[in-house]
């Protein structure tokens, strides 16, 4: 039986309980076919590329989930419930990549010196990298500085 | 005046041609292609003018082909005369341009010499050089202290070279590591502004490498997590909504915080 990984894409609003009883429940049909859970991994609320639309409005965030199992390939089809779940965003399903150490899980990380790189400093730039780097190294003895006080 | 420069051209190719005759008529003996010129050259002693003319094609009675292989022969010994020395200098140039007048006898006479009158005519002002406002490449504004080198001064080369904009430096290795439609922070390197994929030859990865990052890319848009298109919207940035917000449409103010904010803390 191959390795998938399961992503599940929630509504921002979803709570907690509600999340953890939509995972169960994909969880209990992968046991009840014989597959196994391996990994159950938050990415917490993400940032969408564009605003989702569904029946109560437009959404640009997401909780992102990811499930990695092992399971008979017609797991796919036995998920095709997921549509009508009102709860979703989107699903995906793909075939596990052998990433060391969990490196799925640091995906979503984003430091302060990510979002600084985006802000109106950088849009107005226009004199190359190099004053870019100069940019980010100014904001991270900024960093440095507010962690000393 | 014209027409005595022509003249003057002919008298001095006759001249310059009358020298190398001997050399000529040595090697046709010896071309297999060229039976009746060989004859009729070694048979009777017709005057020069006359020979040259069936020689080197002067317009009629010889066939294209034959004319040109002596006009070939006639450049290989211009060659030769080049080599010789200052002497055969200036008889050689001028025979080289009669040639060319030979070839080119399509076009009527006043319009040729108007035609060559207005590819030579380049208008210039001699004191340029003097006048106050005068530079060498008005499209750079070289400063004191700057330096070039010899290639800056090229005139036929743009002054202000377009500059490829290195957005980020990538290897093939590490994107065939990190390409995932989940790592949206590495895959943002690849769109544009507009969310548009970057090509091969801006990311300089292999076409392998390329595939995978498109690839990767299209999961994530279809998944939600990156935009198909910005296009008239706000760039999308990895850990930004893309919703529009207020404070997208306000007035940018300088953002930066006064080093005393930490040290009242």
């Amino acid at each position: 039986m191959p390795l998938y990984d399961c992503m599940l894409l929630l509504k921002p609003h979803v709570r907690k309980e509600s999340l953890m009883e939509l995972v169960a429940r994909v969880g209990k049909h992968v046991y009840g076919r014989n597959g196994v859970l391996t990994d159950i991994t938050s990415f917490g609320t993400v940032q969408l590329g564009y605003g989702i639309k569904k029946l109560d409005g437009r959404y640009y965030q997401g909780q992102l989930m990811q499930m990695t199992m092992m399971s008979t390939p017609n797991i796919n089809k036995e998920l095709q419930y997921l549509n009508k779940e009102d709860r979703l965003l989107r699903w995906l399903l793909v075939k596990h990549r052998g990433m060391k150490n969990g490196k799925e899980a640091r995906y979503a990380e984003t430091s302060e010196a990510d979002l600084k790189k985006y802000g109106p400093s950088a849009i107005y730039d226009f004199e190359g990298i190099e004053e870019e780097d100069n940019d980010e190294e100014e904001y991270d003895s900024e960093d440095a500085e507010r962690k000393e006080h | 005046m014209k027409l005595a420069r022509f003249a003057f051209r002919s008298i001095n190719a006759n001249l310059s041609q009358e020298s190398y005759r001997f050399s000529i008529t040595r090697s046709l003996s010896t071309n297999p292609f060229s039976g009746n010129g060989n004859e009729s050259s070694q048979g009777n002693n017709e005057p020069a003018d006359e020979f040259e003319r069936r020689i080197f094609g002067g317009g009629y009675g010889n066939s294209s082909d034959s004319g040109s292989f002596f006009r070939k022969l006639d450049r290989l010994q211009n060659a030769g005369n080049m080599r010789g020395g200052p002497g055969g200098g200036g008889g050689v140039s001028l025979d080289l341009e009669d040639m060319g007048e030979s070839v080119n006898t399509t076009l009527s006479d006043g319009m040729q010499g108007k035609l060559r009158e207005a590819a030579r005519h380049f208008e210039y002002d001699s004191e340029e050089v003097d006048k106050d406002d005068y530079a060498f490449r008005p499209d750079v504004s070289f400063k004191t202290g700057m330096t070039y080198e010899p290639k800056d001064l090229d005139l036929r080369k743009p002054g202000v070279r377009k500059t490829r904009r290195v957005e980020f430096e990538v290897t093939t290795k590490k994107v065939l590591e990190d390409a995932d439609f989940r790592n949206v922070k590495f895959l943002t390197q690849f769109i544009t502004e507009a969310g548009i994929i970057i090509k091969r030859s801006m990311s300089g990865i292999s076409a392998k490498a390329q595939r995978k990052v498109a690839r990767e890319i299209k999961t994530a848009r279809a998944f939600g997590l990156m935009p198909f298109t910005t296009m008239g919207t706000k760039s999308f940035a990895f850990g930004k909504t893309m919703e529009n917000l207020d404070e997208d449409y306000q007035y940018r103010t300088y953002d930066r915080r006064e080093p005393g904010d930490f040290d009242t803390k």
